[in-house]
């Protein structure tokens, strides 16, 4: 079923060494491309659909490339799978898939320095978007909410 | 950007489609070529550096340690929106939680 305002993206494939898990080493991720606004900036940016993820947390650098004062924003500290602590600041931005934008706020962080994109979590991706992903068909589809 | 029940309708009403292209609405889509677009090739040689890849996605324009360079780099050589990632030390599994301290 397709909607008129849909948006419709594809997974992205990386590589992987080929293991008991993904024998042919072909490892699919809900990867789209995204924008982020800040003020007269504008820089495009890979993020992975996490819905694990409390809320959405970019890279730092990212971040100071649309000219954000990273540090001045809101500090928290989250943890992932290890129980070291890491540091994000939450900011205001306008987040752009296609032809959809809104006002969201997600977090920057220094920490985050090992993995390639950023994490679109509930609070200010899903919170905004319908998500329905499809590995069968590789493909992820995004309903605005608002 | 509150819409009525009655726009949502409107909205959320199935779009006639033919043969998997989508014939109104703004979506340009063509199910039979819909499958994972593979980065695999174009990443495999880097490491743990930035990259700013072809609004496309099809290759990596420029590369740096630093984000800033990258993209500069990117946009010296004609791209316009270079699209930013980080190639990892190396790949693996991630999931969020936040803590109150």
């Amino acid at each position: 079923m397709y909607y008129f305002n849909m948006i419709i993206s594809n997974y992205r494939q990386y590589f992987s060494i080929p293991s008991y898990i993904f024998p042919d080493g072909r490892i699919l991720r809900p990867v789209i491309p995204i924008a982020l606004k800040y003020g007269n900036q504008i820089i495009d940016y890979e993020a992975l659909i996490d819905s694990g993820a409390d809320h959405c947390i970019f890279h730092a650098e990212v971040g100071e490339l649309l000219d954000i004062p990273i540090k001045k924003g809101h500090r928290i500290f989250f943890h992932g799978t290890s129980d070291s602590s890491q540091v994000a600041y939450f900011h205001k931005v306008k987040i752009c898939i296609k032809n959809c934008e809104a006002d969201t706020v997600v977090a920057f962080s220094y920490d985050i320095a090992s993995i390639p994109y950023g994490l679109l979590g509930q609070k200010g991706f899903f919170d905004i978007f319908e998500v329905r992903m499809n590995l069968q068909k590789e493909q992820v589809k995004l309903l605005p909410l608002k | 950007m509150q819409q009525s029940p009655e726009l949502r309708a409107v909205l959320e009403a199935p779009v006639a489609h033919s043969a998997g292209l989508v014939l109104q609405g703004k979506i340009d889509y063509n199910e039979s070529t819909m499958k994972a677009k593979n980065l695999s090739k174009i990443l495999s040689s880097y490491k743990n550096e930035w990259l700013a890849l072809s609004h496309n996605e099809s290759k990596v324009i420029a590369s740096s340690k630093s984000a800033k360079k990258a993209y500069l780099k990117a946009k010296d050589r004609g791209e316009e929106r270079p699209i930013m990632m980080k190639a990892p030390k190396k790949w693996g599994i991630y999931v969020l939680f936040q803590h109150d301290h």
